[in-house]
């Protein structure tokens, strides 16, 4: 049997679900044009689950690959971690070209808010020289206006806000982190001063959190930054 | 009979007559500096012979006297523009000769650091915007620098450098003509040195006196002995005096001769002149010419003087070369900056307030607005077009801004695109920034070249030292029957050059927001405001609010299949998906908002989401924005398309105009249904311009899927102009309708009806009055007969075309 023979044509995106789902392209039947398979031939359940890793959607891939999901297992409420490599140089670029003194932690809890959605109606923020400060509806404020309110010091007490803890050191890679007991979501970012990249870890409870949505969330939260004129709107 | 209309030649003075600003020192200068423009040019031909230029050389030798003699006169706030041959006018304006040469080598240290050389020198720091590769294209620049300079209320002004193979050119007489209705303090130099290339001056025109030229745009022209500094020197210092004092442009011809060939490696006498003519103008060789003068009519230094100036600017252009030879060759790593801005965007853009109140405007004065924000807050702000002065703009597009801002600044200009538009460059790139009205995007490439080949270059050219914040505004797009030369689109023509910024907005808000970004911002922007949106209506909000480039919007949310779309066809994008989640299917819908920058960025993200891309765009498809968008998908989200990227374009021919013909060639709303379903199952559709290689059309794969047409007959009326009403009966008689007459006016308000129902009215009798955007326009009866009901009261706001009432013909009485 050729090569050619034997190749069944698949679309990009169910050939990266089939992929990721360790299903092998043979054993499906396409119901696309001229029997191409398509994302909805793709069954959902596994076939193999090797490890728990493989469980989850990976984020979204974009220009650079996200590091492998690092589950982290602590005892009385069941958490789930995710982590991933961020680009921050155009956000670095845009605060430049902007020409305005507003901290990179503000446009972070912009982005992780618009990210997280309905779980950032509160957002605490806990800046790298260790304040903290919440503010409320984060995800309609502009960068500028939670840098404002988290000088102010404002701190609205929120119901279980997310939190967006932010080190400002180098050479370090978060592994895990705690969850205060009023909260189901946190972002932790380690970013050195002026750096280009960075890295981000996800702790969510997954019981209020499932998995499949914190990762979607930790890849929407990366490619917010990567994107960073959205945060402006 | 002045000297300016018979082309008579000045003398040159006797020593007797020498002016009294000519001391000792000042003739010893002019020789001095053209010496350097002969040794410096001698050096740069040998090291061109040699190889040691990248490029070959259009060499000033013979021609020195003017450059030196026109020069003499300007300060470094002066701005000249220059030609093919300008190393002489760089050095006579004062360009440092190092900087000159190493540009000819093509070095680092050179004025441009290699990006330009010898036909695109720049030097702002001594008044020198350009050479110029493209022959006459530097007069509307020199033009607008001199409005640029009135309009900052400074002295400056513009000098234009141009041969006699450039007073063939349309650009030469639309500038001349320009600068004369504007009085521009401008002052036009053509070096007639007998030949272009190789064509004698008498075999390209049949009136040679180009002099004489001038008196066709009321300006005075006069012609001199190009090769007698002193002579070249009294005539400028007329036309300065008249451009400093407002009193206009003055056109000078020098008549000149170039002793080389055209350029370096072409031969002296080629086949269209003799080695006789050749030595009877060496014979006047200006710097020979003046040496003499200088030892023998005015005495005023030995030669062992003269000597030691040679030997000293010998030293000088040595040095140069030396300096050339020993610059660093250009970092290639740098060879793609300042093609734009960095940042693109200009600051105020890149911070959004919180949002705040709006209100409710036509998109007219929502740009209107803009504007007249931008040209309060910026007091050196023109904008340029033709009856867009008082008349208020065809478009009606800058009404009331005559009013506020006057002529001075609202210029009204001649029909002549191209010499506008470069005077709107020069004057943008000398501190004014302008925008050039033209009208309708069609009438761009009445322009291109001047936007093509200066504006988008010129930061690029110069090393970043020059920018060209110039902003062409066009309506465009196709509206109701405007025909092949009145609806065409070309953004991606446009988009193509890299230097342009190219916007498309799809609403009032956004085309503001566009605007004011690109009346801060520092590149040439070309703001495509679709015609067929000019009577819509949105929410623009009340504060400061600008829209920065290269951010998309999205203008709906959906999961099953992603629709790209900019200008008119975002509406109809809309109602497409209105209808398909009346189906259940949720389109999203991204407004791109500009043209170029793209953001591929969002459709990516929104790809990765729906996993199914059509691109709906008003242009033409072949090189177009469907092409550019699929193949950004290809490199950013591959593994994340279900079904290939389908496009609709407008199809690939031009806009004819019988309605029938037109809304074939057209994308709709129901083209976009059917294209949506033909991408969710998984075809992409076929565009018909593939059709040539080789008759594949429309529906070329035998197994795809039937594509399903819906039969929704028309589309929804938000944006589109209505159908004529004729068709329409409202009753019995004849209609009244409102009038079309006009291609952007959709609506108008009924002032009043001067007969009242049961009159009897005469065919052509008016009988009621409206008021468009535009006009008052009086409505007249269509037969003789009794008017009918009246169906639209005083006051009603009705399409055009929209029945108001009726005649009954015969009429009882
Ligand atoms: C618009 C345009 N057309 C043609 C050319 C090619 N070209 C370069 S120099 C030249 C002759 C120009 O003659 P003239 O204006 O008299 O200047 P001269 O070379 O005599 O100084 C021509 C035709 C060009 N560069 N630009
Ligand atoms: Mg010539």
């Amino acid at each position: 049997m050729s090569a050619a023979a034997s190749r069944r044509a698949a679309s990009p995106y169910a050939r990266r679900l089939a992929r990721e789902r360790g299903i092998a392209l043979a054993e499906l039947a396409g119901t696309g044009p001229r029997g191409r398979i398509v994302a909805a031939d793709i069954p959902l359940q596994l076939v193999a689950a090797p490890e728990p890793a493989a469980a989850v959607p990976a984020p979204a891939p974009v220009a650079t690959a996200p590091s492998a999901p690092a589950p982290v297992a602590v005892a009385a409420r069941a958490f789930g971690a995710f982590a991933t490599n961020l680009a921050l140089g155009p956000l670095r670029e845009l605060i430049a070209a902007a020409g305005v003194d507003v901290p990179l932690h503000a446009f972070l809890a912009r982005a992780a808010a618009q990210a997280t959605g309905r779980y950032a109606e509160a957002i605490r923020l806990v800046a790298a020289d260790g304040r903290s400060v919440a503010v409320a509806g984060p995800a309609r404020l502009a960068p500028s206006e939670i840098a404002c309110r988290f000088e102010a010091g404002e701190g609205a007490s929120a119901e279980r806000p997310l939190v967006l803890t932010h080190l400002a050191v180098s050479g370090i890679r978060p592994v895990a982190g705690s969850l205060a007991p009023d909260c189901d979501l946190r972002i932790l970012v380690v970013a050195a001063p002026g750096t280009e990249t960075g890295e981000a870890l996800l702790v969510h409870d997954s019981d209020a959190v499932s998995e499949a949505e914190a990762a979607t969330m930790l890849a929407a939260f990366r490619d917010a930054l990567e994107n960073p004129l959205r945060l402006l709107v | 009979m002045s000297a300016a209309a018979s082309g008579r030649k000045v003398r040159a003075v006797k020593s007797a007559g020498l002016p009294a600003e000519l001391s000792r020192a000042a003739l010893l200068d002019l020789y001095e500096r053209m010496v350097l423009l002969r040794r410096f040019e001698s050096v740069a031909q040998t090291a061109c012979r040699k190889g040691e230029t990248p490029g070959f050389l259009h060499l000033y030798i013979g021609e020195e006297a003017t450059a030196v003699g026109i020069c003499a006169h300007l300060k470094p706030t002066d701005w000249i523009t220059s030609t093919h041959r300008g190393h002489g006018h760089a050095l006579a304006k004062g360009m440092s000769p190092n900087s000159l040469m190493a540009e000819l080598f093509g070095k680092r240290d050179g004025c441009c650091g290699g990006r330009g050389g010898t036909m695109h020198l720049y030097d702002r720091s001594v008044g020198l915007f350009g050479t110029n590769g493209i022959v006459a294209a530097g007069i509307s620049h020199a033009v607008g620098v001199g409005l640029s300079g009135r309009a900052r209320g400074r002295e400056d002004i513009g000098v234009a450098f141009f041969g006699d193979g450039a007073t063939n050119h349309g650009g030469f007489h639309e500038s001349l003509n320009f600068a004369g209705i504007q009085k521009a303090p401008a002052i036009l130099v053509c070096e007639n040195n007998l030949y272009a290339t190789a064509t004698p001056l008498a075999s390209a025109t049949l009136n040679t006196e180009i002099a004489s030229k001038a008196a066709s745009y009321g300006i005075p022209g006069i012609a001199v002995d190009g090769n007698d500094v002193i002579a070249v020197w009294e005539v400028m210092r007329e036309a300065t005096r008249r451009a400093r004092s407002g009193e206009g442009p003055t056109l000078i011809e020098a008549k000149t001769y170039r002793t080389v060939g055209h350029h370096e490696g072409d031969p002296v006498t080629g086949t269209y002149r003799t080695q006789a003519e050749v030595d009877e103008w060496l014979k006047r060789d200006p710097v020979k010419l003046f040496r003499a003068r200088l030892t023998d009519d005015f005495s005023v230094a030995s030669t062992d003087e003269l000597d030691a100036i040679d030997a000293r600017i010998d030293a000088i252009v040595q040095t140069s070369l030396e300096f050339a030879r020993n610059s660093p060759e250009p970092d290639p790593a740098t060879s793609g900056l300042h093609v734009f801005a960095e940042p693109l965007n200009p600051p105020e853009a890149l911070v959004q307030p919180v949002p705040g109140a709006t209100q409710t405007q036509s998109w007219l004065d929502a740009v209107r607005d803009g504007i007249a924000e931008e040209m309060r807050r910026n007091p050196h702000l023109l904008y340029f077009g033709e009856g867009t002065g008082e008349r208020g703009g065809t478009f009606a597009h800058t009404k009331n801004l005559y009013a506020e801002f006057g002529p001075q600044r609202m210029v009204d200009t001649p029909i002549s695109e191209q010499g506008f538009t470069g005077a709107a460059i020069g004057a943008s790139a000398t501190g004014t920034r302008t925008i050039a009205d033209l009208m309708f995007a069609d009438f761009m490439f009445e322009a291109a070249g001047q936007i093509v080949l200066q504006a988008s270059k010129l930061r690029y050219m110069s090393n970043g030292q020059m920018n060209a914040p110039v902003v062409i505004r066009v309506g465009s797009g196709a509206v109701r029957s405007a025909g092949p030369h009145h609806s065409g689109i070309y953004h991606t023509s446009w988009a193509h050059v890299p230097g342009l910024v190219v916007c498309m907005p799809a609403t009032p808000a956004d085309a503001k927001g566009l605007m004011k970004t690109a009346l801060r911002a520092s590149d040439p922007v070309i703001m495509l405001e679709p015609k067929a949106l000019f009577a819509t209506k949105g929410e623009v909000p009340a504060a400061e609010h600008f829209v920065p480039f290269g951010l998309a919007r999205i203008a709906r949310e959906g999961r099953d299949i992603t629709i790209v779309s900019a200008g008119q066809l975002v509406h109809r994008s809309l109602e497409a998906a209105e209808k398909l989640a009346a189906e259940g299917i949720e389109a999203e819908v991204i407004d791109l908002r500009t043209i170029m920058p793209l953001d591929v960025g969002t459709v990516a993200a929104s790809v990765t989401k729906t996993h199914r891309l059509l691109v709906v765009d008003e242009g033409w498809g072949a090189f177009g924005v469907g092409a550019e968008l699929a193949q950004a998908m290809n490199e950013l989200a591959f593994d994340e398309l279900d079904a290939p990227v389908g496009r609709l374009h407008s199809e690939a021919q031009p806009h004819p105009l019988a309605p029938a013909l037109e809304r074939a060639m057209l994308v709709d709303t129901d083209k976009i249904l059917a294209a949506v379903r033909s991408v969710l199952s998984g075809t992409a559709p076929t565009p018909k311009h593939w059709r040539h290689l080789g008759g594949r059309t429309a529906a070329p794969v035998a197994s795809s899927p039937p594509v399903p047409v819906p039969s929704a007959p028309s589309q929804a009326a938000s944006a589109s102009p209505p159908p004529p009403a004729a068709a329409a009966p409202g009753g019995p008689g004849e209609p009244i309708t409102m009038p079309f007459g006009d291609l952007t006016v959709s609506e108008g308000t009924i002032v009043g009806w001067l007969k009242a129902e049961g009159d009897k009215v005469k065919a052509g009798e008016i009988v009621a009055e409206i008021e468009t955007d535009k006009a008052v326009v009086e409505i007249e009866a269509p037969i003789d007969g009794v008017l009918g009901p009246i169906e639209q009261a005083k006051g009603a706001v009705v399409p055009m075309g929209g029945r108001i009432g009726s005649v009954v013909p015969g009429g009882a009485a």
